[in-house]
């Protein structure tokens, strides 16, 4: 230290000073001169300006998963292990008749749905928690399963509303899984039995126990929605909602118009298909079966009919 | 006489004192001359004060009453949990309590954010799934009036959730105010890719600061 000094501030008091000595000096000087004049600046800006902050506003995510709940209804009442390999939970079935449980368990979230691959095909549950179009808060989604091999089922928890990411709902989604319905799986098509036997289908099914009114006839999934759940894709919001401009819980399918991106024209293609479909079933007359995408065409239910009304869908 | 005495500078001296008797004369002669030129009013006051500068910031409450923001306030709930749909509106009024006029602008920052995993496995920011908006009014029946209901609020909040400085400034007179709605919301469209799992709860820290600058006359 005693060096530098010597080295660039040292002024001798009877010798002559050295130039570099007077350059490091001066140096400083200007350097100190700056910083007084930003001081300065500072300062006088600070005096005619007011700052009001909120520092520490935390903003927190939801989370939603599923516990889910599967056992035995037709012979030992056996509750099954379902396992949980990171976000899918899965289990592995024989041939028999199971009930499911879908809950909320412990998630932070308000509402969600799952969705349910049986053997490839995908199911979407309707809400779990908060349904605002439907005015229902379900805690759990319950409904039975009848498989008649080795299946294997797998359930994914998804937050937010099936509507919006294209799942849509019952009157336009015929792999759609709501509170009480039976899916048998036993037949030699899929057969999600919602109806009452006395509006006059599936009441012969084999593999039905009619629960709810909601038809089942009314269109296929669209591949589009799978590759959704599987890819987690998001598209633009179409949907508008009118809850006031508050803390606002999500209205998770409060939607006057289903998603326009996801609106299924299907209906139309749907009611062909059964068109076509059905012509060899009025030939057989004998049978009363229903199957989705079939449709005794003199026994339309008063849901259906509504349905292609609003749609402008022409019946036969 | 010796030759080497010391001669005493008398002729100096006496010089010395006749030029400062001059200039003090010249001084005397001058302001005299002046001040019998001039006239001055008694009945001027000079009074210097210093200026009034303040702003005063506050937040709406639940029950509709307006609270005081300091450094320590926090103006979001905390206890919200954000999900795909969820909007959260937060009023604010600003208020000149001094007596010059300021502009104020409003700065949103975010100081940190807490990366969790979501069901994939993947790590992800809580900010990069988020929207915000701000909207300014000059009364507060005009604000609630331009943001009625959700819709409209889903509408304003479209930016991205990062730092944001206010583009433009506005002026307040004193005790005058103005309202601040700010709005913070997940898109509904946010997908699985958020939905966290684990211990950690993704968080995001935000700061609201509301700036004020005297406007020079």
């Amino acid at each position: 230290m005693k060096e530098l000094y010597n080295e660039f501030f040292y002024i001798p008091k009877h010798g002559k000073v050295k130039e570099k000595v007077m350059l490091v000096r001066t140096a400083i000087t200007v350097i100190i001169m700056i910083v007084c004049l930003a001081v300065m600046s500072i300062t006088a800006y600070a005096y005619f300006s007011y700052n009001v902050t909120s520092g520490s506003n935390i903003i927190k995510a939801a989370n939603f998963e599923a516990n889910a709940a599967i056992y035995r209804t037709d012979s030992n009442h056996k509750t099954l292990t379902v396992t949980s390999p990171g976000r899918i939970q899965t289990a592995n079935l024989t041939a028999g008749t199971y009930a499911v449980e879908l809950t909320k368990g412990e998630s932070s979230a308000q509402t969600g749905f799952c969705i349910i691959t049986i053997d490839g095909a995908d199911y979407y549950t309707s809400q779990i928690g908060v349904d605002a179009e439907k005015g229902l808060s379900e805690a759990s989604i319950k409904f039975t399963l009848k498989v008649s091999s080795d299946t294997k089922l797998e359930i994914r928890s998804h937050w937010g509303t099936s509507a919006y990411y294209g799942y849509a709902d019952a009157s336009s989604n015929s792999l759609y899984i709501e509170n009480e319905d039976i899916i048998d799986l036993t037949a030699s098509t899929i057969d999600i039995d919602e109806t009452s036997p006395t509006e006059g289908q599936g009441a012969a099914s084999e593999t039905v126990t009619p629960e709810s009114t909601t038809p089942t006839t009314e269109s296929t999934i669209s591949t589009e929605s799978a590759s959704t759940a599987t890819t987690e894709s998001t598209t633009a919001p179409s949907t508008e909602t009118t809850i006031p401009a508050e803390t606002i819980a999500p209205e998770s399918t409060e939607t006057s118009e289903p998603a326009d991106t996801t609106e299924p024209t299907i209906p139309e293609t749907i009611n062909t298909e059964a068109v076509e479909q059905t012509q060899p079933a009025t030939e057989n007359a004998s049978t009363e079966q229903t199957h989705i995408g079939e449709v005794q065409t003199s026994l339309w239910d008063e849901e259906t009919l509504r349905i292609c009304k609003e749609n402008n869908i022409p019946l036969p | 006489m010796k030759p080497n005495a010391k001669k005493t500078p008398y002729k100096r001296i006496a010089l010395a004192l006749s030029l400062c008797a001059l200039i003090v004369w010249g001084i005397l002669g001058t302001g005299a001359s002046l001040a019998w030129f001039t006239d001055t009013s008694p009945e001027v006051n000079n009074i210097f004060h210093f200026a009034d500068f303040k702003l005063e910031v506050s937040h709406r409450l639940t029950d509709g009453t307006w609270e005081k923001i300091d450094g320590q306030t926090k103006v979001f709930d905390e206890e919200a949990l954000y999900e795909p749909g969820y909007v959260q509106v937060v009023y604010l009024k600003v208020e000149n309590k001094g007596d010059r006029d300021f502009k104020f602008s409003t700065a949103v920052i975010v100081n940190g954010c807490i990366e969790a995993t979501n069901v994939f496995g993947q790590r992800f920011m809580l900010q990069d799934y988020l929207k915000f908006g701000l909207m300014t009014a000059d009364t507060e029946e005009d604000l609630k009036s331009n943001i009625p209901n959700r819709e409209t609020a889903v509408a304003i909040a479209t930016e991205p959730l990062h730092n944001y400085y206010e583009a433009g400034a506005f002026e307040l007179a004193p005790n005058g105010t103005k309202y601040i709605a700010l709005i913070v919301r997940m898109p509904e469209e946010v997908g699985n890719v958020a939905n966290y799992r684990g211990e950690t709860i993704p968080k995001v820290e935000l700061g609201i600061t509301v700036k004020a600058d005297q406007i020079a006359d």
